[in-house]
């Protein structure tokens, strides 16, 4: 009896009120049902493993992970999916999530919607129309994981949904232009693209952490029915692979079943060589090098082009690091001299760690690309549709025209989904052999294997100052591990925050582990622990105030505003000294700054169509959650005087003018003013055309023209136009590049720089409970100084996002890997742990708004900014309560529980 | 190879996998860990039903955790069951899972559940692969060559009321025998073909109070680092009866009997809550990784021990 053999069952059940006939294999689970052949697709598929609730459906009125509900369950169940919850039109929990921005990228929102609804219904039944308790609702949304850290928004929704603020369907008012589409599970992903005969695609991944792949055969493998193609995809030169997992071959199958089963049918012959896992002894002088070949390629980790550099073993030396000091040798001498005990100097040092942090959007890579009559198309899960059009034009030798990207939605990128990618040309060329559309998904273990992660960091740091608090030399040498990729930089943003002296060093360790990528301010979270909490040190040893310091330190005045919002706070005012607490439960207040710079591309163009159907504003940009979608909106609206929700947007496709890529915090600053050009362009087009049609003296008023004859509103003069009308703003001009280091990339990426660094500044409250080692964080603060907000709601979202993602790097977030095969073991998502909403305290959001006014539109972006001083905010609450210095994170409760149990005595 | 049980008597093939809620098989189906011939057990009429006796109380096997979790009456009689019943895995879990099922998860090691990993658990090693490979989660109490603590929360919970289980072709058998002592690579004693039907719990005495804590890195839906469930009758000034059992710590659910002697017939001061504590981790032995946890028990093994004492109820506010 084979036990693989499929048992293909048919089953009847209501789903969504209608009656549907199904067939599957016994095996199924329910997910797979609903999305591939009923196709509702607002049922997302995460995890698989039932921990992060994506795919939470109702069966019989209560919530179950369809991905772990066997599909056999559903005969004769009765199924309400995300699709169906607005069957009365929109409920009031997805009112609630509208208004309040319980969303960003929107993947995770069916489900916690789902779960949401039911969950309101129980608490209407039991306690009316009351308010639950903050605990109340983080219990019943315990299943449910948000990655782009939703969870305040969440919180307020569901409260004000229960408390009956959304009972009547009267209009109401809500931030996120595309929030109607991800609330009601309409919004179509990647993940959920279909064409006809579209083939399944999968990877083979190495079975050693190193080895060379000295021969693959593919016949076996072909020869099963249903296999279409197969192909090489092992990029090293070498003919070498430098990690477990990393993907060798890849299968084009009509099926996921097919599919697997080629994968187990390639014949790989290996050569195994040494491999290292671990940092540490990565630098042991006899460990096997992971590039023991002259000509190296190791992979890229950063943003930018890797320069070249000098490799002993596996420590890396980038040439760049002589442009990164400054007063190198007076840093040295004062260091050297305050070692000795020189009087009159304060010298502190120390050594910090951060552990590498996944990436994990809950959308994974993917790709679906077919060719039509010589033109490729592409849908993916990308922040930068027009950079990797370009790409692909390049690559595959087509003209920009003949290639299209698709990426009207985006569940999350975080860094990690920038330009042409593996599975990009995997998919690309599988669809170019067999002549069909092809669809390659990452599964949740590949995403956490290569899927990309923050390089792990060891840095040595030390600071020196005076009676004076003068800020007399910074020096750090800065160890980064990204696997067998490198440039993970930190010690530009020493560079860049404090005066004085500094002679700084980044170096690369290399490892056999998958390539970290740039990860929202790549460098940046683990050079601000390691800076922010030595300062903070430094505030202790000499007995000064924290933000005092600061304020003699700061080489910016970007920060002034905030350093004295902080002082305001009462709990930053009322704070103790460091471990004056007594008993179980520790509180303590701690303080950090960051420090960012401003950026835009200056490439970017808005084209506003204007036609009897109204007003579309069209731009090759993409919208991760990050509210790009909002921003063009709410300027074309207020350029043109109409209501936001009147302006159409279309983006997420190559063939529209030119985007930035959203990285570097430049997707704002990129878009906002370009759309207000547009809108001015836009005004003086419509003015003439009124003109044209006889009107006297048309000038443009809020919402239309007005002339000697009356006013004539927007929609009837659209519906009046001759033919439509099309404006497109004009580029910025120029390669304006700022470059601060010379290291940053220009070109085609576009990072152009305003001269003036942007400034953040968090505080942090939490509890410590000494005896079982969990630090409770029970407040945050964050202050952002980063020009003009110009959507107050959708900027918090990002803020609070930041915060908790940097909660999740300080707490609970850890790869962990097999030291004795190298295999990635934390491989999903319940041994790897994001943060659940329980996690979350309240986060309250503080901007200031002046400085920027030099800026085109004045509105920088801050997704980065405020992803930079929340864990060391946190960790100097940790010593405040305790006494004791962390240096290390996460602070899971192991590492915080043996540092500070003896305090209990 | 799917068999859709009618009957009892329908379960009884060799070589099978048996699916409830599906909580745990699914996930092992989609990677392939699981492999065997499915028989479905879900749709096995009479076996969903809590049943109070004047003596106790029958759980059908298929009785979900949610509902135990929520039921009032086993709430006040059985707080130790219902506290963890409200708190373990995730609300949609509890919500499908099953009583019987829960019991009788795999385990959740990182070596087990990777595809790409061998483990004997799966029948592809000969050793664990965690003993000498990474046991960051591993377990201080090591009974046997499994190092990956036993996932069964419930499991704990069943010991403190020392509840029997019906098996099929077995009769009546305790939870412990349902374990064994550990010196194997299983999860659980049963034989393919048998099945857990009913749970039964003695009488409850009176006066009967509950603790409940997890030790995670995260508030909520973690899998704990430490667990304990603490059950205790408190009577005119002294603990009557104590029972702790404790989880995440040992490839079983197991009893720990030096601390409920210490307890018992004592009153429930701090001091003696906290010497009866030390007591927890006298039989551990932590693997190079694992030290971490012997402080962890103690602490909350006092902890629960407190909060059972100071509250004892089964039943959780916030709970939907």
């Amino acid at each position: 009896m084979d036990a693989r053999e499929t048992k293909v069952i048919a089953a009847e059940a209501l789903i969504n009120g209608k009656r549907r006939s199904l067939r599957f294999d016994a095996r199924a689970a329910a997910a797979e049902v609903i999305r591939d052949q009923l196709d509702l697709t607002g049922t997302k598929v995460v995890c698989a493993a039932g921990v992060c609730g994506a795919c939470t459906v109702l069966i019989d009125g209560m919530p179950a992970t369809s991905c772990t509900l066997p599909a056999c369950a559903l005969d004769g169940a009765e199924v309400r999916t995300i699709e169906d919850m607005d069957r009365d039109g929109l409920h009031p929990v997805q009112r609630a999530f509208l208004a309040h921005d319980g969303l960003q990228c929107g993947y995770c929102t069916p489900g916690f919607i789902v779960e949401s609804i039911s969950f309101f219904d129980r608490w209407r039944e039991k306690h009316g129309k009351t308010e639950p308790p903050r605990d109340a609702i983080a219990h019943a949304l315990s299943g449910h994981l948000c990655r782009c850290g939703a969870y305040v928004g969440i919180y307020d929704a569901v409260a004000a949904a229960c408390r009956g603020d959304f009972d009547a369907a009267t209009p109401f008012d809500y931030p996120r232009h595309e929030g109607p589409e991800k609330v009601t599970g309409r919004a179509r992903y990647t993940t959920d693209v279909r064409y006809d005969g579209m083939l399944v695609a999968r990877y083979l991944g190495s079975a050693h952490t190193h080895a060379r792949i000295v021969n693959v055969r593919f016949e076996a493998a072909l020869a099963i029915d249903g296999v279409l193609a197969i192909i090489d995809v092992l990029t090293d030169p070498h003919r070498v692979a430098r990690y477990a997992g990393q993907p060798i071959a890849a299968v084009a199958a009509v099926d996921e079943a097919t599919a697997e089963r080629a994968l187990a049918a390639i014949e790989v012959d290996y050569e195994p060589r040494p491999f290292v896992v671990d940092p540490a002894a990565a630098l042991a002088k006899d460990a096997p090098a992971v590039y023991p070949e002259p000509k190296k390629r190791p992979a890229n980790a950063s943003e930018g082009p890797i320069p070249p550099g000098k490799w002993e073993g596996n420590l890396r030396t980038p040439v760049l690091n002589k442009l990164l000091s400054t007063q190198r040798s007076r840093a040295e001498k004062r260091l050297a001299s305050a070692r000795a005990g020189a009087p009159g100097l304060v010298f502190v040092e120390g050594i910090y760690q951060t552990g590498g942090q996944s990436h994990t959007a809950l959308e994974p890579h993917c790709c679906v690309a077919l060719w039509k009559e010589g033109h490729l198309t592409v849908h993916t899960s990308t922040q930068s549709v027009h950079l990797l059009m370009e790409e692909l034009a390049e690559r595959y030798k087509l003209r920009h025209d003949r290639v299209s990207v698709h990426a009207e939605y985006v569940g999350g990128a975080f860094g990690g989904k920038q330009g042409l990618q593996l599975e990009h040309t995997t998919a690309v060329e599988l669809a170019r052999v067999t002549g069909r559309p092809v669809r390659l998904v990452l599964s949740r273990h590949e995403e956490m294997v290569f899927g990309g992660y923050r390089p792990l960091t060891h840095i040595e740091l030390s600071a020196v100052t005076n009676d004076k608090l003068e800020p007399l030399g910074i020096t750090m040498r800065a160890y980064g591990t990204a696997g067998v990729a490198v440039q993970s930089q930190s010690a530009p943003w020493v560079r860049m925050t404090y005066a004085g002296p500094k002679d700084l060093h980044d170096f690369d360790v290399t490892t056999n582990t998958s390539p970290g990528r740039p990860m929202r301010a790549p460098g940046g979270p683990p050079a601000f622990w390691a800076l922010e909490s030595l300062m903070d040190e430094l505030a202790h040893r000499t007995g000064t105030d924290p933000i005092a310091l600061r304020r003699k330190w700061d080489d910016s005045n970007v920060r002034h505003g905030l350093y004295d919002w902080a002082e305001s706070l009462p709990a930053w005012k009322s704070r103790g000294p460091a471990g004056s607490g007594t008993g179980r439960f520790r509180s303590g207040v701690g303080l950090a700054i960051g420090n960012w710079f401003s950026a835009f591309h200056n490439a970017t163009q808005i084209q506003l169509d204007a036609s009897a159907e109204g007003i579309t504003a069209r731009c090759a940009v993409q919208d991760m959650g990050n509210g790009s979608r909002s921003v063009i909106a709410k300027a074309v609206a207020e350029g043109l005087g109409v209501p936001f929700r009147d302006i159409h947007v279309d983006i997420g496709l190559s063939s529209h003018p030119p985007g930035p890529n959203s990285s570097a915090s430049r997707t704002t600053a990129s878009i906002y003013p370009t759309s207000v050009e547009a809108a001015e362009m836009l005004r003086k087009a419509l003015v003439a055309a009124a003109k044209k049609a006889g009107l006297k003296s048309p000038v443009y008023e809020p919402g239309g023209v007005r002339h000697e004859g009356g006013f004539l509103p927007l929609a009837e003069l659209l519906r009046s136009l001759e033919k439509p009308i099309t404006v497109v703003s004009k580029k910025r001009g120029g390669n304006s590049t700022f470059d601060l280091l010379g290291a940053m990339p220009s070109g085609r990426m576009g990072i152009s720089m305003f001269p003036k660094m942007t400034g953040s500044v968090a505080v942090v409250s939490v509890d410590v409970d000494l005896r079982l080692g969990r630090v409770h964080p029970r407040k945050v603060w964050l202050g952002l100084a980063a020009g003009r907000i110009l959507n107050p709601e959708l900027a918090r979202s990002q803020a609070y996002g930041a915060v908790i993602q940097s909660l999740g790097a300080a707490l609970t977030e850890e790869r962990h890997y097999d030291p004795r095969t190298g295999h990635l073991l934390s491989a999903n998502l319940e041994d790897y742990r994001i943060p659940g909403i329980g996690d979350i305290p309240p986060i309250e959001v503080f901007f200031d708004e002046s400085g920027f006014e030099k800026l085109k539109g004045g509105a920088s972006g801050m997704s980065e900014l405020a992803a930079l001083p929340t864990a060391a905010a946190l960790g100097n609450a940790v010593f405040n309560a305790t006494g004791w210095r962390p240096h290390d994170i996460p602070l899971r409760p192991q590492r915080v529980q043996q540092h500070t149990a003896h305090l209990l005595g | 190879m799917y068999t859709r049980a009618k009957t009892l008597s329908d379960v009884s093939h060799p070589r099978t996998e048996l699916r409830a809620g599906g909580t745990d098989l699914q996930e092992r189906l989609r990677t392939g860990v699981a492999s065997l011939p499915l028989v479905d057990i879900s749709r096995i009429p009479g076996l969903d039903r809590v049943h109070l006796r004047g003596d106790g109380a029958d759980l059908g096997a298929l009785v979900t955790i949610r509902e135990v979790g929520a039921h009032p009456d086993l709430q006040q009689r059985y707080p130790a069951l219902t506290l963890p019943a409200q708190l373990l895995a995730t609300p949609q879990a509890r919500m499908r899972g099953t009583m019987g099922g829960v019991l009788c998860q795999r385990t959740r090691c990182w070596y087990y559940r990777n595809p790409e990993m061998a483990c004997p658990k799966k029948g592809n090693a000969e050793r664990c692969p965690s003993r000498e490979g990474n046991h960051h989660f591993g377990v201080c109490f090591d009974f046997g060559p499994c190092v990956y603590p036993h996932p069964s929360s419930i499991g704990c919970a069943l010991l403190t009321y020392d509840a029997s289980l019906s098996v099929t072709g077995r009769g009546r058998i305790t939870v412990s025998e349902l374990y064994g002592d550990g010196t194997a690579y299983r999860d659980h004693t049963l034989e393919p073909g048998e099945m857990i039907t009913a749970i039964h719990l003695p009488a409850p005495a009176p006066g009967e109070r509950g603790g409940y804590q997890r030790l995670m890195s995260r508030a909520l839906a973690e899998w704990p680092l430490v667990e304990v469930v603490v059950r205790l009758v408190v009577d005119d000034g002294k603990i009557r009866l104590a029972r702790v059992a404790v989880g995440g710590v040992a490839n079983i659910p197991f009893r720990l009997t030096e601390v409920e002697q210490a307890l018992e017939g004592q009153p429930p001061s701090d001091s003696h809550l906290e010497a009866a504590a030390r007591l927890a981790t006298r039989r551990a032995s932590p693997l190079p990784q694992t030290h971490y946890k012997v402080a962890m028990v103690e602490a909350l093994v006092l902890s629960t021990l407190q909060q059972a004492r100071d509250d004892g109820s089964g039943a959780l506010g916030f709970a939907m």
